[in-house]
C-alpha cells in the first residue's frame, strides 16, 4: 500500500551531504516480491594503462577483494592481501591478451582450485600464481590436462543466448547501439548488473545508467542473486553467475552472449538459490547457498551429476560431503549448514573463512579451505538476513529479524555490540572501507523499514547498557578489555577454537550502539547496500536502484 | 520428503488429512453449518468499539447459569467450548468436518453482540472468549473449592495445591470429576462469593501479563505508577515496520499535553506529564493484536490499514521495565489469525497454526499445510493473501509445573495410552493440566474466523508431544482407512519414529522434573 513515493533526494552525515544521482528501475519489470533487487558491480579497463597498485583504483571497491585491498594492510592477512593483489595483476595481464588463446591459460588456476580440497591453507592462494605456473604445478597440470580437455571443448559449445531455444530463457533484448557503445569505450567502464522480477539487466553505471545495455528475460524461474568474477573480468569477457528460485544457476557472459546452465532443473539441489559468489581467487569455482540450508561449491566448467548428500545424525551441526576428489562433476563440495534457509554468506578478507547466516538465527564462521566449522553465534531472536566482514577482517556484521545490526569480533570470538535503530528487519549491511581506519569503522545498514542507517563504531567508545547489574557489567568490561589487549598482542598466533557454540547473551551484557544517521530513503523495503569509492548504492524490493554520490 | 515425515501423512496437499488437530478443526467448523458460516466472526471494530465486554458477558453467564441448571455438564460458554473440543478430540476419523453448532448457539445466547449475522472482529471475540472462559473457570473453581471444603478428607491433596494460585491439580480434578460435580452443583454455586477468588485461573496464568503505567508530572516530577493486568496487547502499527518496533512505540513515552493533561494529585490540578507503558510481567502466551482497523476522522469511518508489518518466528520484548525478572524471555510464534479483505466491514478470517513443526492453514473447512517460507505473504502488503491480525507467541521456557500440572499426571496418561487420544494428549500436551485448555485450542482454531487459536499450546514441545501421541495412536486406523497405499508404509515408520522421540522427550522431561 506504499503508493506514496519517497521524495528523499539526499541525506546529511558528519562528512557532508550525500546526493541522489540516479534512480534506476525497470519500468516494465514486474517486481519480484520474494527476492528483491540486488546489484553486482564490476569495473573493467579497456586500453592499456600504466601499472599502478590496484588497491588505489576504484575498481576494487565492490567485492571482497576490493574491500580488503582498500584497507587491510595492518592485519595478519597482509600477506594474503599481497597475494590477492598479484591475482588482480594477473587478471590484468590476461586482459591484455587475446581472449581466444586464453582458454588454455586459465586452466592452471582450475587445476589448483581443485586442490582446494587439499587441506593446505595456502591452496586458495595458489591460483594467484596461475598464469605463471611453477614447474611443479605445471607437472600437476600436465597430469590433469587430459582430464580437463573435455571441459575446454565444452566451453566452446556453450549456448548462445541470442539464439537459444531453451525454454528457460525467454529472450534477450539488447541495446540497439550495444556494439557501438562497446566500441567506443574509454579507459574504464563500470558495469552494473541487477535483477528485477524475471529479468536480469546490464547497464553502464558511469554513463547513462538508465539505458540498459541488455536484459535477459527468464521464463521459469526468478533470478535471485548474481555475482561477477572480478578475477577474470576483461574487456571482452565477463563471468557472471546468476542463481534462480528453481535452484538453477546460469553462468553468463554478457559480452559474448554465451551462457551455460548448471544444476539444471535442480538435479543437484532443487531449492531456491539465495546467494552466489565466486570463491576468492578462483576463476571457475563459486559458492551457492540454498533455501534448504545447504551450501554447494560448483565448478562452472563441470557437468551436473545428481548427487545425494550423505546423511549424518541430526546432532551434527555442519556436514561436508563431496564426491571423490578430482571428480568430473559438480558439486565440488556440499555442506549441510542449517536446517533452515541460508540467507547470505560473505568471504573474509583473508580468503580463508566464510561467514554464513541463516533463518535459524545463527551466524556460522567456517574455514572454507579446511571445511571446518569454527563458531556458531545466535541472533538476539529470529533469523539473520545479511552478513559482511570489516575490511581488516576483524569484525563481522549481521543484520536480522531482531531489527538489530550485531557486531561480532572474529578473532576474539565474541559479540561486540548490538546496534539499535532500525524499525524493522535489517536486510543489508556493509562496511564503508573508505571511512574505516584502524580504530574507527563506518558501516551502513538498510532494512524493511525503508531506512538507511549509518554507524560509526570504535571499540573504545562502546558504552555498556545501563542496568541494575552493574557489578557484572564491570567485570565483563574489564574482562573484554583484557581480551582485547591480549588479542592485539598475539593476533597472529591466536588459535581459534573449533566448533564453538556461543549462546545468546542477555541485553544487560551487551553494548548498544546508536546510528549517526537514519533516514527513510525509499517507499519500499530496502534489500541491499553497497559502498563504492564515490557513491553508495541501495536497492529495494520493488526494483529501484539508487545511486547516492558522496560529498565532494 | 521431510514434510511427509513430520506430518506422518501422505499427500500434503490434501486438506483434511494431517494431524489430529487439523482434523479436529476441520471437523469442527466446516460442517456446512450455515449458521456458522453466517455468523463468522469477522471484524467489525465499528460495531463494537468498546472492545472487551467482559462485564456483559460474565454477567450474563452468571445470570443464566442458575436458570438453566443441569444441562449437560455446565451450561456456560466454557462448557460449550469444552464440549466442542471434546467432540473434536473424540472423533474417530482423522479428518472430517464438524459444525460448532452447540458452541455458536451458546455464544449467541450469552452475548447479544454475536447474535446477529454481522461480521465480527476476531480480536473482540478472542477477548470475549478469554474473559468468559476465565470467568466460567473461576466459578467452577469456587465450586470445587466449596466442594473441597465440604469433603476435605477426600480431596486433601487438591486443596493443598489449590492454595497456590490456580492450581492445575484442582482444575484437573474439575475436569475429571468436575463434570459430574458441576452438573450437580451448578445451581447452587452461584452464591459463592469472592472469598477465594484470587483472580487467577489457568486462563490468566497463560495469557496474563502486567503492564506498568508510569506517569511523571512535569511540574512536580512526581511519578505515579499503576499496574494493569492484560490478556493481550493491542498495538498501533506503522507502515513498513516490525512487530518489535510496534511494541517499542507502544511503550514509548508519550507527552500528555493540551487537552490530554494529567490530573496530578500532588499539584491538585491538570498538568503536563510524561507517560509510558511498559511490561512488568511477561505472559506465558503473548497475544498481540495489531490495530489494523483505524477510525479516520476525515472519512468518518473505519478503514483497514494494509501496512506491511513483519513478524518474526521468534520474539523477545524490548519494552520491558527495568525491574523485570527475565527481560530476555524468548517467545516463539505459533499461531496467526489473518484477516483477508480490504475493508473493516467485511472480509474473511483464516488462521495459521504451527503444529508439530508444520504450519497449517485453517480456512473454514479446508486445512492445508503451508511452508514456513510462505508466511511472509501474511505481512500485510499483499491484499490477496491477507494480513496478520492477531499473533500468538508462546514463551519457549514455559514451565509446566508452575502452571500446576504435575508431570506425573500426563506422563502416566501417556504411558498408559488411555483410550481417548485427545484426553491424553490434552492433558499431556496441553501442558497445562487442563484438558480444557487443550480443547480450547482446537476449538479456537476452528473458530478460526473469530478468534485465532489462542490457547493452544503452551509450549510448542507440548503440542508436539500431544500431537505425536495422537498421531501415532491414530496411525493404525489411518492406514486402514487411507486410500493411498503407497504412503502407508512410510507413514507408519514415521509414526514409529515420532513415537520413539516422543517417549524420549517424556523421559527427558521427567528427569528434569
Amino acid at each position: 500500500m506504499a503508493v506514496t513515493s519517497n521524495e528523499c533526494k539526499d541525506f546529511l552525515v558528519v562528512e557532508g551531504q550525500y546526493i541522489l544521482r540516479d534512480d534506476i528501475s525497470l519500468d516494465t519489470g514486474v517486481p519480484s516480491l520474494t527476492g528483491g533487487t540486488l546489484v553486482s558491480v564490476v569495473s573493467v579497463k579497456y586500453k592499456e594503462y600504466p601499472t599502478q597498485p590496484i588497491s588505489s583504483n576504484g575498481e576494487n571497491t565492490i567485492d571482497v577483494f576490493g574491500e580488503q585491498n582498500a584497507n587491510n594492510r595492518s592485519t595478519s592477512s597482509a600477506e594474503n592481501t599481497l597475494v590477492v593483489d598479484d591475482m588482480d595483476d594477473s587478471s590484468d595481464v590476461e586482459k591484455l591478451q587475446p581472449a581466444q588463446s586464453q582458454n588454455i591459460e586459465p586452466l592452471s588456476p582450475i587445476t589448483d582450485n581443485i586442490s582446494l580440497t587439499s587441506p593446505t591453507q595456502t591452496s586458495p592462494m595458489k591460483p594467484s600464481n596461475g598464469s605463471i605456473p611453477t614447474s611443479i604445478e605445471g607437472k600437476k597440470e600436465d597430469d590433469m590436462f587430459s582430464f580437463f580437455n573435455p571441459v575446454m571443448k565444452r566451453k566452446k559449445t556453450k549456448n548462445n543466448i541470442t539464439k537459444t531455444t531453451s525454454s528457460f530463457v525467454a529472450k534477450i533484448v539488447q541495446n540497439d547501439n550495444l556494439t557501438k557503445i562497446l566500441a567506443n569505450r574509454q579507459n574504464e567502464d563500470t558495469y552494473l548488473f541487477f535483477n528485477s522480477g524475471r529479468t536480469f539487466c546490464w547497464t553502464d553505471l558511469t554513463n547513462k545508467p538508465k539505458e540498459l545495455l541488455s536484459k535477459v528475460i527468464f521464463t521459469k524461474a526468478l533470478p535471485m542473486c548474481h555475482d561477477v568474477n572480478q578475477l577474470t573480468r576483461s574487456c571482452d569477457h565477463l563471468d557472471v553467475i546468476i542463481g534462480f528460485s528453481s535452484g538453477d544457476i546460469i553462468w553468463f557472459d554478457p559480452l559474448c552472449n554465451k551462457y551455460y546452465r548448471l544444476n539444471k532443473q535442480g538435479v543437484i539441489n532443487s531449492s531456491s538459490v539465495t546467494m552466489v559468489k565466486w570463491m576468492p581467487g578462483s576463476e571457475n569455482l563459486f559458492m551457492a547457498s540454498y533455501s534448504d540450508g545447504s551450501i554447494i561449491i560448483y565448478d562452472k566448467d563441470k557437468d551436473d551429476q545428481s548427487f545425494t548428500a550423505s546423511t549424518g545424525n541430526d546432532e551434527e551441526r555442519f556436514r561436508v560431503s563431496r564426491p571423490s576428489k578430482n571428480a568430473k562433476h559438480n558439486p565440488v563440495s556440499h555442506w549441510q549448514v542449517s536446517k533452515k534457509s541460508v540467507t547470505a554468506f560473505a568471504f573474509s578478507p583473508d580468503c580463508q573463512h566464510v561467514a554464513i547466516v541463516s533463518v535459524d538465527g545463527c551466524l556460522r564462521i567456517i574455514d572454507f579451505v579446511e571445511e571446518v566449522l569454527y563458531d556458531t553465534y545466535s541472533s538476539y531472536f529470529g533469523g539473520l538476513l545479511c552478513v559482511c566482514w570489516s575490511p581488516d577482517g576483524r569484525y563481522v556484521l549481521t543484520g536480522g529479524q531482531d531489527d538489530l545490526v550485531t557486531i561480532w569480533a572474529f578473532r576474539e570470538q565474541r559479540i561486540v555490540a548490538r546496534c539499535q535503530g532500525h524499525q524493522s528487519w535489517v536486510t543489508g549491511v556493509s562496511f564503508d572501507p573508505w571511512r574505516c581506519d584502524e580504530r574507527n569503522y563506518r558501516f551502513g545498514s538498510v532494512g524493511e523499514d525503508t531506512k538507511l542507517l549509518l554507524w560509526d563504531f570504535s571499540v573504545n567508545a562502546l558504552h555498556k547498557p545501563k542496568s541494575p547489574g552493574s557489578h557484572r557489567r564491570a567485570s565483563l568490561a574489564s574482562q573484554s578489555h583484557a581480551t582485547t589487549v591480549a588479542l592485539r598482542r598475539n593476533i597472529v598466533e591466536h588459535e581459534l577454537t573449533k566448533n564453538t557454540v556461543h549462546p545468546c547473551l542477555p541485553r544487560s551484557e551487551v553494548a548498544i550502539l546508536q546510528p549517526v544517521m537514519a533516514k527513510s530513503i525509499d517507499s519500499d523495503p530496502l534489500c541491499s547496500i553497497t559502498f563504492r569509492e564515490d557513491s553508495i548504492i541501495t536497492t529495494c524490493r520493488k526494483g529501484h536502484i539508487k545511486l547516492w554520490m558522496r560529498p565532494s | 520428503m521431510s514434510l511427509f515425515k513430520w506430518i506422518g501423512m501422505g499427500d500434503l496437499r490434501k486438506p483434511a488429512t494431517n494431524e489430529p488437530w487439523s482434523s479436529g478443526s476441520e471437523k469442527y467448523f466446516g460442517l456446512e453449518n450455515a449458521l456458522y458460516f453466517c455468523k463468522p466472526f469477522r471484524e467489525c471494530v465499528v460495531n463494537f468499539p468498546n472492545g472487551p465486554n467482559d462485564a456483559n458477558g460474565t454477567g450474563e453467564n452468571k445470570a443464566e447459569e442458575p436458570s438453566t441448571s443441569n444441562v449437560l455438564s455446565e451450561d456456560t460458554l466454557f462448557g460449550a467450548l469444552k464440549d466442542l473440543f471434546w467432540k473434536i478430540s473424540s472423533q474417530k476419523k482423522r479428518t472430517g468436518v464438524m459444525a460448532p453448532n452447540g458452541f455458536i448457539s451458546k455464544l449467541k445466547k450469552e452475548n447479544e453482540l454475536f447474535r446477529s449475522t454481522m461480521h465480527q472482529d476476531a480480536h473482540e471475540f478472542l477477548n470475549y472468549i478469554l474473559n468468559a472462559v476465565a470467568e466460567n473457570v473461576m466459578d467452577q473453581q469456587k465450586k470445587i473449592e466449596e466442594l473441597e471444603r465440604q469433603e476435605q478428607e477426600q480431596h486433601c491433596n487438591i486443596s493443598e495445591k489449590s492454595k497456590s494460585s490456580v492450581n492445575g491439580a484442582s482444575i484437573n480434578e474439575s475436569e475429571e470429576s468436575g463434570i459430574s460435580a458441576d452438573g450437580s452443583s451448578s445451581g447452587s454455586s452461584e452464591n459463592t462469593s469472592n472469598t477465594f477468588s484470587s483472580k487467577t485461573t489457568w486462563v490468566h496464568q497463560l495469557f496474563e501479563g502486567t503492564l506498568t503505567n508510569e506517569t511523571k508530572c512535569l511540574t512536580c516530577e512526581t511519578i505515579t505508577s499503576r499496574d494493569d493486568p492484560f490478556l493481550d496487547l493491542s498495538i498501533d502499527i506503522e507502515q513498513n515496520s516490525s512487530v518489535t518496533s510496534c511494541l517499542r512505540s507502544f511503550s514509548a513515552s508519550e507527552m500528555l499535553v493540551h487537552q490530554n493533561k494529567f490530573f496530578c494529585d500532588v499539584c491538585c490540578g491538570l498538568q503536563e506529564a510524561e507517560k509510558s507503558m511498559k511490561i512488568k510481567k511477561l505472559p506465558n502466551v503473548l497475544a498481540l493484536h495489531l490495530k489494523r482497523f483505524k477510525y479516520q476522522e476525515k472519512l468518518q469511518k473505519y478503514i483497514k490499514l494494509s501496512y506491511r508489518v513483519v513478524f518474526p518466528f521468534e520474539l523477545r520484548l524490548f519494552n520491558t521495565c527495568e525491574e523485570i525478572k527475565d527481560p530476555d524471555r524468548l517467545y516463539e510464534l505459533y499461531a496467526i489469525c489473518v484477516h483477508i479483505g480490504s475493508g473493516p466491514y467485511h472480509g474473511h478470517y483464516v488462521t495459521l497454526v504451527k503444529s508439530i513443526g508444520q504450519w497449517l492453514l485453517f480456512d473454514d473447512e479446508n486445512v492445508e499445510t503451508v511452508d514456513e517460507s510462505e508466511i511472509h505473504k501474511y505481512f500485510g502488503d499483499l491484499p490477496a493473501t491477507g494480513s496478520g491480525y492477531v499473533l500468538f507467541y508462546q514463551a519457549c521456557d514455559l514451565d509446566l509445573s508452575s502452571l500446576g500440572l504435575p508431570y506425573s499426571v500426563w506422563a502416566n496418561n501417556v504411558a498408559s495410552s488411555s483410550s481417548s487420544d485427545f484426553e491424553v494428549s490434552a492433558e499431556g500436551a496441553a501442558a497445562e493440566s487442563h484438558p480444557i485448555d487443550i480443547q480450547l485450542t482446537p476449538k479456537l482454531k476452528r473458530e478460526h474466523r473469530q478468534a485465532p487459536v489462542r490457547e493452544p499450546s503452551f509450549s510448542e514441545r507440548w503440542i508436539l508431544r500431544k500431537n505425536n501421541s495422537s498421531d501415532k495412536r491414530k496411525s493404525n486406523t489411518d492406514q486402514d482407512s487411507k486410500d493411498n497405499d503407497e504412503n502407508t508404509h512410510e507413514k507408519s515408520s514415521s509414526h514409529e519414529k515420532e513415537k520413539l522421540s516422543w517417549f524420549g522427550n517424556i523421559v527427558a522431561e521427567e528427569r528434569k522434573a
